[in-house]
């Protein structure tokens, strides 16, 4: 099972791995000056991703709808360190790997979460958090586009 | 579609599965009529949103069905009709994908990334798997 399809996970397993501390660890990729702007806004997607999950949880439409908005506003950002991480001089193709891979993770994650979330304007007749939600997801699927992430290793359904 | 279930295991502050999943799949059928009417007329631009908005509502549905399915019996006629439902609304939007992008080649880039999503999770196993006769 992926952790896309349990999404009462609050973070991807990948994650888990990671410490909370980067900095307490200097033998991660992350650690090299040039991945801390990816670390960054890594940290902030999943924290948008809990706090969405939370006001899932609590059934608050005015929360889920700023979560939401907060969730894909750490998207773009998540997107554009990838990007830059990218074009960064001497990486190595570890950082790329692990950096791709959570990237995808956190496209699923935010899927996921914004499609429950949808479920739960539609049980709710709120056609206006839906129309927010629906709107959330297509901009979550275009700044995290998979090809971002898709390659021979992630491809879904590779996943080891 | 008629007998309801029962949504045992409903968490906290959770409306039902079933009203969402009716809810989503009447919305989805409503956009494919939108689509094929826009397709019919000849009228694509801004059809892309009709797409993602189906293709959003029909992901909603899939995981009020996936509920269905994981918080009742996945056999029962209400659980087996609904994921028929699914991969029938599931099949007719990846139909009027197909259709509008050979209609307009510039809406096959913009609908590729959707048309992925959609034929991969139809792959999922719940939604795969053939019914029992």
């Amino acid at each position: 099972m992926t952790w896309a399809a349990k999404p009462t996970d609050s973070v991807p397993p990948a994650l888990a791995s990671f410490p909370e501390d980067e900095h307490t660890e200097p033998d991660r990729p992350w650690h090299l000056g040039a991945g801390a702007p990816f670390v960054t806004a890594r940290m902030r997607m999943q924290a948008r991703i809990v706090e969405l999950k939370q006001a899932l949880e609590m059934a608050r439409p005015l929360e889920l709808e700023l979560a939401s908005e907060e969730l894909v506003a750490s998207g773009r950002v998540l997107s554009a360190q990838y990007a830059a991480l990218q074009h960064t001089p001497h990486r190595s193709e570890a950082v790329m790997r692990a950096a791709r891979y959570e990237v995808k993770l956190f496209r699923e994650a935010a899927a996921s979460l914004l499609a429950e979330s949808m479920e739960f304007a539609f049980a709710h007749s709120n056609p206006r958090l839906l129309d927010a939600l629906c709107e959330h997801a297509s901009v979550i699927r275009e700044v995290l586009d998979q090809d971002l992430y898709l390659h021979p290793e992630s491809r879904p359904g590779s996943e080891r | 579609m008629s007998e309801r279930n029962p949504d045992a295991a409903i968490p906290p502050g959770r409306a039902e599965s079933s009203i969402a999943f009716t809810r989503a799949m009447g919305a989805v059928e409503t956009r494919c009529a939108q689509i094929r009417t826009a397709i019919a007329l000849g009228k694509l631009d801004g059809i892309e949103h009709l797409f993602q908005h189906a293709g959003n509502v029909w992901l909603a549905g899939r995981t009020a069905c996936r509920h269905l399915h994981e918080r009742g019996n996945a056999q029962s006629p209400y659980c087996v009709s609904a994921r028929e439902l699914l991969r029938s609304n599931g099949t007719e939007i990846l139909k009027l994908i197909d259709l509008a992008t050979t209609e307009s080649t510039e809406l096959q880039g913009i609908l590729r990334d959707l048309r992925e999503t959609l034929t991969r999770v139809m792959k999922e196993q719940f939604l795969s798997s053939p019914e029992p006769r």
